[in-house]
């Protein structure tokens, strides 16, 4: 599951930076199960454990031992929610781009929202796409 | 413990992450060059750069100088008979490869190696045994991981043309019983090829005395930078070895039918050299004797000890190799019943900036034979003190804590 973690988060990065796209293309791979690690080489998943667990044994944290053993657990939560609110993300960029704002029902709400759609007021987007 | 101020002069050993200081445990990998091998090569660099060999400035001529010189050092340093028994290489794995192939060995003739071989001396032997038809007899070690002379002796008996064996293994440390494997070799009409890439850099090295035909080693396991190496040959095997490589500075004379080989050891170094990792060789190979074998030996004995003993204290740890630390240079060589090797690596790196090793070592073959997965190496030198040992066995502790 930490490989479908890290390739979100690296995908994302990697439109900034080369070496995050290096590192998401490596991640894609381990998502798909492609990769055949040497014995000596570490997998990105050993890596990325160790750099979350190493920084919280290097401030003597008690999760140090909870994120190693939970580390499973903790990559499927963040996926969750990573997917969770990448949904809303695009749900809300799409009804900004269609409406001008990225809260049809509740344009107050939405902190980009344009001037004539606040103006305009409440637009029911299901109401106008059944016209 | 004697603890010393040799680390100062690497300037790689000065650096901190996340204001920790380095410990660096990779030595059996590749170690630091010190400050007097920098300089040296960086007064090349900046100084006399200029092709060796085949230039008649003033330039050229002192880098052939430099180049003569260090043969010379190289030569008096592993107690060669002469300076043209020094042929520079890229690494040892070159000049392995350079006398498995050089040698012209024949179908049906046999090359002994020990079952406890970096690839980089047994890979070839394999690749011969497919394209010349050679036979590779694979010596297994006693129960106690230590080499079975008797075995060896058995299997000169039935015909032997080759002994290619580690000196000192990069496994555990263990060295090899040298002398004996010799003497053995020399009874029954064998050559003897050492790979010396974990012997030279740690203890003193006498060829003549051994009375060995070919040993190889690289710079960067000795504080010299990577990319240079030697292979010793005894002269007059020299003369009956074909060089794997071919072209210039090879040759005195070539013409469109055919070419005159240069003398020994010309012949052997084709193309332009690596004239700063020689003059870098040159300055390590002074460092190291300015350090002394005996300070050396000792210093790596102690931390082995120290490792040893504490590790021991620490539940679901196997060793690998030879159990007794006096037999095991600076090497530990370990794996947790609990903890993947390569994490633990990691988890040492990020969380106290220690660097170690983990994986095969290269030595697939005994991890594969033993049924051993991987394992973490901690590999020390003169300039690791017992105080980075420590902080090793307590960042181990806090890490082994978590499982
Ligand atoms: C025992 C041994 N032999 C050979 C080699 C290969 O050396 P190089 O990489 O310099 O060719 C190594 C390197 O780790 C080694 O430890």
């Amino acid at each position: 599951m930490i490989c479908l973690a890290a390739f979100i988060v690296f995908a994302i990065l990697g439109i900034f930076s080369a070496t995050h796209r290096r590192l998401a293309k490596q991640a894609f791979w381990c998502v798909l199960r492609r990769v055949t690690f040497k014995p000596c080489q570490a997998s990105i998943g050993e890596i990325l454990k160790g750099k979350i667990v190493g920084w919280l044994l290097r401030r003597k944290s008690r999760w140090a031992g909870w994120v190693h053993r939970y580390f499973e657990v903790f990559s499927w939560i963040f996926v969750i929610i990573t997917l969770v609110s990448t949904f809303y993300t695009v749900k809300g960029a799409y009804f900004y781009i269609r409406y001008g704002t990225c809260n049809p029902e509740h344009p107050e709400q939405c902190l980009i929202s344009t001037q004539a759609a606040l103006e305009k007021g409440v637009i029911n987007p299901y109401y106008c796409n059944d016209k | 413990m004697v603890e010393n101020s040799w680390k100062s002069q690497f300037p790689f050993l000065m650096q901190k992450k996340n204001g920790q200081p380095l410990i660096y445990f990779d030595n059996a990998c590749m170690t630091p060059c010190p400050i007097p091998v920098l300089e040296a090569m960086e007064k090349y660099n900046k100084e006399f750069f200029s092709c060796g060999g085949r230039s008649n400035t003033h330039f050229g001529r002192d880098v052939d100088d430099k180049v003569e010189e260090t043969r010379e050092l190289v030569a008096k340093f592993i107690g060669a008979g002469a300076s043209q028994e020094i042929i520079f290489t890229k690494n040892a794995t070159e000049g392995i490869n350079l006398v498995a192939r050089g040698l012209n060995l024949h179908a049906g003739e046999r090359v002994l190696v020990s079952d406890r071989e970096h690839n980089s001396n047994l890979i070839v032997w394999q690749v011969l045994q497919k394209e010349r038809g050679i036979e590779l007899m694979i010596l297994p070690s006693k129960s106690d991981e230590t080499f079975d002379l008797a075995g060896l002796e058995a299997e000169l008996q039935k015909g032997i043309k080759l002994v290619s064996v580690v000196y000192s293994s990069n496994l555990d440390g263990y060295t090899l019983p040298v002398e004996e494997i010799v003497k053995l070799a020399r009874k029954y009409d064998a050559f003897v090829m050492l790979d010396g890439a974990q012997a030279v850099p740690h203890h003193a090295v006498n060829v003549k005395k051994l009375g060995v035909d070919f040993l190889a080693f690289s710079g960067h396991k000795m504080t010299a930078p990577s990319g240079i190496g030697v292979l010793y040959g005894r002269l007059a095997h020299l003369e009956n070895l074909s060089s794997l490589l071919c072209g210039g500075h090879s040759v005195k004379d070539s013409r469109y039918n055919g070419f005159e080989l240069e003398d020994i050891p010309a012949r052997f170094e084709a193309g332009l050299q690596n004239y700063g990792g020689i003059i870098g060789l040159g300055e390590a190979i002074k460092f190291i004797k300015q350090v002394g074998f005996d300070f050396i030996a000792k210093q790596e004995f102690e931390l082995n000890y120290f490792i040893t003993r504490e590790l021991k204290q620490i539940g679901g740890i196997n060793f690998v190799g030879v159990d007794d630390p006096k037999s095991r240079g600076g090497i530990v060589n370990f794996y947790h019943e609990k903890m993947d090797s390569n994490q633990l690596t990691i988890f040492l790196d990020e969380s106290a900036n220690i660097l170690t090793r983990s994986g095969r070592h290269c030595v697939h073959s005994w991890y594969n034979s033993r049924g051993v997965k991987d394992s973490i190496r901690i590999s020390s030198y003169f300039y690791n003190t017992i105080d980075e040992a420590e902080k090793l066995i307590s960042a181990l502790k806090k890490i082994l804590g978590l499982v």
